[in-house]
């Protein structure tokens, strides 16, 4: 039934073109500023197609896989799956071969002969044939096969396709010499056209954007553009034919980015938007548009690509970054595409940086740090430890690793120090090992075990988990300083009973602060002072008691009826309740510990 | 009287005798509206068969209806103008030649799809709304009745045979309002140019919407009269609008110019001459000959119709969102959003 459809359609195709579209086949010899009308001869009978247009290999459609693709006398011959194949006067092949699978996919070598059966080194006659396009971009004309069809490669990926057909009655031989590349239809094809093929490129002229903040990873994105042609200097568009390099490295968030500037160094290929790597190309949707993200070249060639561009996504390798002097730069690119060809590019000049970050991005902060810190806090030989009591039901310690009012003589002539303040279960008596992490707020529902306070002003202090810089040469001057924001700390207990930090935190700026520090801990506190907290509270001569109704309301037993009743939180700041005839509410509370004073008597209130 | 002439009358009453018989028929009134009749002594068995219909396009409403259609007539597809655009698709339960010839059936549906996605795996419509839009149509005379764009959830795949150029097309997609639709089509396609023609516009009764900060249609109140009043020193016309709803408790108003009347659908933010007011929101058309303008929330958005038939009817149309510019700034104010229609006599 397909067979006949087909050739229906087909018969009615030619019946439409008529008799006047002749033989669209050349002589072997030069016809050009000839259409193909003017081309024909009843003598000719080879035809030399010079294109792929396209290849789909379906490794699902049974038994053996379907190679099916098209191969054309036209370099201008495209193909999409939306439209079919895009073509003024000129011929298309369809080949649509069946052989074994292949792993990486290559057209087994033979003959293949044809067949309806779809098995091993066959060729599907229904969907194989010679056509011919015509000046509206329609087929006009075509010659089915029942010959065999000839395929042999040469061992370095060059094929050569022979077929048999009639056209016009005159037999006629068609080749092919060339590539023959499929896309496997069960994987994700592109949406741009690829370059497929190894590119070696001088480039003589760049443009960088600077996008910031861009992907909220608290690094600085960049795009640099390389060029081996002319650009639009502004827009960074390509003007003319050629090929570009867009790489999408990441590096220092600049706090002024307008003084935004592409950094040297070794960038490799990495996801996760750090400093020092480069985001590999891919295609995305956005809002329902397809485009490409990451690092790419960019080929601009009108005759080659059906939209005029072609790309290749770079997938891995290396993006060098050196300062070549007088503002010059210099970046060699040495990366392997999606597609498995090589990019490898040169350049040595100037890069103008244009801010594309958005202003508002900036987040309002107290830190002074204008770039990540690494930690040197080698020359601090002891750390002090302090028990800050009870925070919202959770036992506080703060660690100074280098202190601000001249403890530690070595920092004399400047240096870093941190504070880390830690919360570990009510009651216990020693910083415990384990993973610390800032809390998300500063909220009394977000204070736990293991995890950190952010940092903070006091009455006069930067207290919490902070950050200090005393300007070396100096005695205790302070020239930065930086509460923490994020981050987390690993606490180590050596063997040798000395503990271990290991530092990854960020501060208000989105400034990294990062480091190791190893060493005694002294401690400044008396562990036996250390109660079960609340527990510890004197228990009242009234004979209060406490029976909990449900988790919003409890009975407060023993209290006389005009009793003056408050209640606090754990760390003083009274809240609000509602007591009725020795009925109280405590709906409106967090979950959590208060104490509530009856007549100066103190009792443990616990909100579930 | 002649003699054949009595006989002829008698007859004619005895064939109108034999007419006024009484016979039962079994009358099967169908959901289109049309009856199919059958004479009961015709009929010699009724049967009830449940049977499996094939089912291409159905739409199961949030309580619990379904319509469904044995086929999807056409298929019609827009193509992206450009690498990386979007691919649309759209089909009704009717057979038409255009897109706007599908709002002559019952339900029309679109979709757009990424390049990526297209004709590849299949999608999850809850996990991946970069890559597609989906929106169901319900159409009535004249336009949409509504129309349903934000799924909750749900599966669509799309495949093409490179050799044949057919298209296969499932759809299970939940909307947010409960309504369930499902699609399946394996076939030819018809390329058109756009496919927007497919959605015309929402068809209002006497109608109030309020839509609150959240997007939400928190009112929807039936406008049961409106009052006039014209100023013959201002020449300005004043429209009080009523409704059957306890939420409405402020005053709907619309002012306008003598010379907005008949003037066709107005684009608000160039349009000057108006003003309109519920409860907080009072908007204002631009006027930069008025030194007071700078001072006004002047919408930046919206469109606006009045029109005066020759019967002494008005239709009343507006929809706007509570967004101006002002002295203040530009693109002030909050989502809110008001839609009011109303065509008929006022008072």
């Amino acid at each position: 039934m397909r067979k006949i459809t087909l050739i229906i359609t087909l018969l009615f195709a030619v019946s439409v073109a008529g008799t006047a579209v002749a033989s669209p086949f050349a002589k072997v010899k030069s016809c050009a500023g000839k259409t193909m009308a003017e081309q024909v001869s009843r003598a000719s009978n080879t035809v030399q197609l010079i294109k792929h247009v396209g290849g789909f290999y379906d490794p699902s459609a049974g038994a053996s896989a379907d190679y099916y693709f098209m191969l054309s006398d036209k370099e201008s011959a495209t193909y999409n799956a939306q439209n079919g194949i895009s073509l003024k006067d000129g011929l298309v092949l369809f080949l649509d071969l069946w052989a074994g699978h292949s792993t990486p996919i290559s057209l087994p070598d033979g003959v293949y002969t044809a067949s309806e059966g779809n098995g091993d080194m066959t060729y599907d006659p229904n969907y194989t044939y010679l056509a011919y396009y015509g000046n509206s971009g329609k087929q006009e004309k075509n010659a089915f096969f029942s010959s065999p069809i000839t395929v042999s490669s040469d061992g370095s990926g060059n094929y050569t396709v022979t077929a048999e057909t009639v056209w016009d009655g005159v037999a006629t031989t068609i080749t092919y010499h060339g590539r023959l590349p499929f896309e496997d239809t069960s994987e994700q094809p592109s949406v741009y056209n690829q370059i497929n093929e190894n590119l070696n490129l001088s480039m003589n002229g760049a443009l960088a954007f600077y996008d910031g903040n861009l992907y909220q990873s608290n690094t600085g994105a960049m795009y640099i553009n390389l060029y081996d042609h002319a650009f639009n200097s502004e827009t960074g568009g390509m003007t003319e034919e050629g090929f570009s390099l867009a790489l999408m490295v990441f590096n220092k968030l600049f706090s002024d980015p307008s003084e935004a500037m592409v950094l040297p160094g070794t960038y490799t290929m990495a996801r996760n938007f750090n400093r020092d790597t480069w985001y590999p190309g891919i295609e995305v949707d956005y809002m329902g548009v397809t485009v490409i993200l990451g690092s790419y070249a960019k080929e601009m060639n009108q005759t080659k690509y059906n939209d005029g561009f072609g790309y290749s996504y770079l997938e891995y390798g290396t993006v060098d970054i050196e300062d070549a002097g007088d503002g010059k730069m210099r970046i060699t690119v040495d990366a392997v595409t999606t597609h498995g060809h090589t990019v490898k590019a040169v350049f040595e000049g100037e890069i103008p940086v244009i801010d594309k970050s958005d202003p508002n991005d900036k987040p309002s902060s107290i830190s002074t740090l204008e770039d990540d810190v690494k930690l040197d806090l080698e020359k601090i030989k002891t750390a002090h430890i302090w028990n800050d009591g009870i925070r919202n039901g959770c036992q506080a310690f703060i660690v100074d690793i280098g202190s601000p009012s001249g403890r530690d003589s070595e920092l004399d002539d400047g240096g870093d120090i941190i504070r880390l303040e830690f919360l570990l279960e009510e009651g216990e008596k020693y910083l415990k090992e384990g993973t610390y992490t800032v809390m998300d707020t500063k909220h009394e529902y977000s204070y736990a075990p293991f995890k950190m306070m952010k940092g903070y002003f006091n009455t006069n202090d930067l207290t919490g988990t902070r950050y200090m810089h005393f300007e070396e040469g100096r005695y205790y001057i302070m020239d930065h300083y930086a509460p923490v924001e994020s981050g987390s700390v690993g606490v180590t207990c050596n063997p040798d009973g000395t503990y271990r930090f290991d530092i990854a935190l960020m501060c208000d700026a989105n400034f990294h602060i990062d480091g190791t520090w190893s060493g005694p801990v002294e401690l400044m506190y008396n562990p036996e002072n250390i109660t079960s907290g609340i527990d510890g509270i004197e228990s009242d001569s009234l004979r209060l008691e406490i029976v909990y109704l449900d988790k919003d309301t409890l009975e407060l037993i023993g209290a006389p009826d005009n009793a003056a009743v408050s209640m606090y939180t754990v760390s003083g700041s009274p809240v609000q309740f509602k007591l009725e005839h020795g009925i109280v509410d405590i709906s409106n509370l967090a979950a959590g510990i208060y104490i509530m004073n009856v007549n100066g008597k103190s009792i443990k209130v616990v909100k579930r | 009287m002649k003699k054949s002439n009595i006989i002829s009358v008698l007859m004619a009453m005895s064939i109108l005798n034999l007419n006024a018989a009484e016979e039962e028929f079994m009358v099967v009134s169908l959901k289109d509206g049309s009856k199919v009749e059958y004479n009961v002594k015709d009929v010699s068995r009724i049967a009830f068969d449940i049977r499996d219909v094939a089912v291409a396009f159905s739409i199961k409403s949030s309580d619990g209806e379904t319509v469904s259609y044995p086929s999807i007539p056409v298929l019609f597809r827009e193509s992206p103008t450009e690498t990386g655009g979007y691919t649309g698709f759209g089909f009704g339960t009717v057979h038409s030649d255009t897109p706007e010839g599908l709002a002559s059936g019952e339900y029309g549906l679109y979709l757009t799809l990424s390049a990526s996605k297209l004709y590849t795996s299949d999608l999850d419509l809850a996990n991946e709304r970069n890559s597609y839009s989906l929106q169901l149509v319900k159409y009535t005379e004249g336009g949409s009745e509504y129309i349903l764009d934000n799924v909750s959830e749900g599966t669509l795949t799309t495949a093409i045979d490179r050799k044949s150029g057919n298209v296969t097309l499932k759809i299970d997609a939940l909307f947010d309002d409960g309504t369930e639709v499902s699609a399946d089509y394996k076939g030819a396609v018809k390329s058109v140019e756009t496919l927007s023609g497919m959605i015309p516009g929402i068809v209002y009764g006497n109608e109030f919407f309020y839509y609150d900060l959240n997007g939400n249609q928190s009112i929807h109140a039936n406008v049961e009269s409106v009052d006039h009043t014209y100023s013959s020193y201002s020449k300005k016309h004043t429209f009080y609008f009523y409704t059957d709803s306890q939420k409405v408790y402020d005053d709907i108003k619309l002012v306008i110019e003598e010379d907005l009347i008949n003037a066709g659908t107005l684009n608000l933010s160039e349009t000057k001459g108006w003003s309109f007011q519920y409860g907080v929101i009072q908007l204002y058309g631009n006027d930069p000959s008025d030194p007071s303008a700078q001072y006004k929330n002047c919408a930046d958005n919206g469109t606006m119709k009045v029109a005066l038939n020759d019967d002494g009817t008005y239709e009343l149309f507006i929809e706007v969102q509570n967004y101006y510019n002002n002295y203040m700034g530009t693109h002030l104010g909050t989502p809110e959003k008001i839609i009011l229609n109303y065509v008929g006599a006022v008072e």
